[in-house]
């Protein structure tokens, strides 16, 4: 990081390249959307080489990445808002590698659509205050305490809305289809 | 269990997950067949949310590629040689204006001085009763070093109020002679041995003493002069202008009224 800051090309290259996979998972789970995803996570590393000087090392260099990583995503968010251009299912996007090829595991990749979709509905139900901590915890892996820097929420609303989106998640993703209820106001008492 | 019950479970299940629970919550949720199905149900959830598909090989490498050159466009940037701009302050960035200003007031200035001094001398009447009180002073002090008779009066010059009515000369300080010794005193100033002939020339040699030749106006209407008369100048007779002659024939000193050539006194040159 300090070689990166001090304008070592390899160094950023190296950095960039460790983060990269977990800053594009951290934008497809925030935006649900796998083209909006390769777009916020690109912006993401512009932006994290125009801060790099800013960058203090109060916390680690992953926590700040996801914390643009997660600006990014919802910067791309409101684009697609504006654009009106909501998708209602990744898998109309061209770019999305398990429609693109048919091989003899298709039908195992059919259910791994399945499974994809009935997450990204579910995530897409959620509201932004359930699912950007749910996402920081499960995809980025940081801890609460990051998770309350990153959003700025103290560290025990932090606990109380992952529970919640978790909760609510798991209610829709253990449903039959079209009886999907993602509420995290009403968690079921049950798995 | 009512609904505070359940969030209070999925709360405490979904810390026990994270590892962000205390002992005693970590034992009560163990002991909890309840809330150990719903760790197992959030871990799913988690699962689930971490089994992202890597992005496609070419998303990552403009991804990369994008954000690489970025570094270098920063990068030349920071390492381009600076050229500093030192902005000087306010006022001194004005200056220019100033000088420029005090410029063109001087230039002003200086072209009506010379109109004005061009139209003086058209006008030479108009020259003299515009002098300046310096050049006036001057000739004061000049008419005092040639005829120091003429400014043992209190008051060396005609008020300016009384000259102006019969002639624009008189606004100049000339010598006041308000009786007959006066007048005698303001012509022994002269060397009348010189005289020879009527004029203001004849009558401006050198007083005894002095080293200034004393300020002669113009000239006298002629026709108050006879040919023996050496005209000696202007003087204020009583706040009035005067001018004052001396007959060389018989050495008699006059002051002649400029308007009517009436003579005021006469009184010969040596007493």
């Amino acid at each position: 990081m300090t070689a990166a800051q001090g304008g070592d090309r390899g160094a950023l290259d190296q950095l960039l390249r460790r983060h990269y996979d977990r800053v594009h998972a951290v934008c497809r789970r925030i935006t649900g959307h796998e083209a909006d995803a390769a777009d916020a996570a690109q912006d993401a590393m512009i932006a994290i080489v125009r801060s790099l000087d800013r960058f203090d090392g109060r916390s680690s260099f992953g926590t700040w990445a996801y914390r643009i990583a997660t600006n990014s995503s919802l910067d791309e968010l409101r684009r697609r808002k504006r654009r009106g251009a909501v998708s209602t299912s990744s898998a109309d996007d061209g770019d999305h590698p398990f429609v693109e090829h048919a091989d003899p595991a298709s039908s195992r990749r059919i259910d791994a659509i399945g499974d994809h979709l009935a997450l990204d509905v579910a995530l897409r139900a959620l509201s932004d205050e359930y699912r950007l901590p749910v996402v920081l915890r499960d995809v980025a892996d940081l801890d609460y305490a990051e998770i309350a820097a990153v959003l700025d929420l103290p560290a025990g609303t932090v606990r109380s809305r992952i529970a919640r989106g978790r909760a609510a998640l798991a209610r829709a993703l253990s449903a039959e289809p079209g009886n999907q209820q993602t509420d995290p106001e009403r968690p079921s008492r049950a798995p | 269990m009512n609904d505070d019950d359940a969030f209070a479970r999925a709360e405490a299940a979904s810390a026990f997950l994270d590892g962000e629970i205390d002992a005693a919550e970590r034992a009560s949720v163990a002991a909890d067949p309840d809330a150990m199905a719903l760790v197992d149900s959030f871990a799913k959830v988690r699962d689930a949310l971490g089994a992202v598909e890597p992005a496609p090989d070419n998303v990552r490498a403009d991804a990369m590629s994008a954000a690489l050159a970025e570094f270098d466009v920063r990068q030349r940037i920071r390492t381009a040689p600076v050229t500093a701009i030192v902005l000087k302050p306010r006022w001194q960035r004005a200056y220019p204006i100033f000088r420029g200003a005090a410029a063109a007031a001087v230039i002003a200035v200086v072209v009506f001085a010379v109109a004005n001094g061009t139209k003086g001398s058209d006008s030479k009447s108009s020259s003299e009763g515009t002098q300046p009180p310096a050049a006036a002073q001057q000739r004061t002090e000049a008419a005092t070093g040639a005829a120091p008779a003429a400014t043992a009066a209190p008051s060396a010059t005609t008020p300016a109020g009384a000259a102006d009515s019969s002639n624009q000369k008189l606004a100049a300080p000339v010598p006041v002679v308000n009786t007959p010794d006066d007048l005698r005193r303001f012509a022994a100033g002269f060397d009348f041995a010189a005289s020879t002939s009527t004029g203001p020339s004849s009558a401006a040699g050198a007083a005894p003493g002095a080293t200034a030749l004393v300020p002669m106006p113009e000239a006298p209407p002629a026709t108050c002069l006879t040919p023996t008369d050496t005209y000696l100048g202007t003087v204020s007779v009583l706040g009035s202008p005067a001018f004052a002659v001396r007959d060389d024939s018989t050495g008699l000193l006059r002051a002649v009224d400029p308007i009517d050539c009436r003579v005021l006194f006469t009184v010969p040159s040596s007493p």
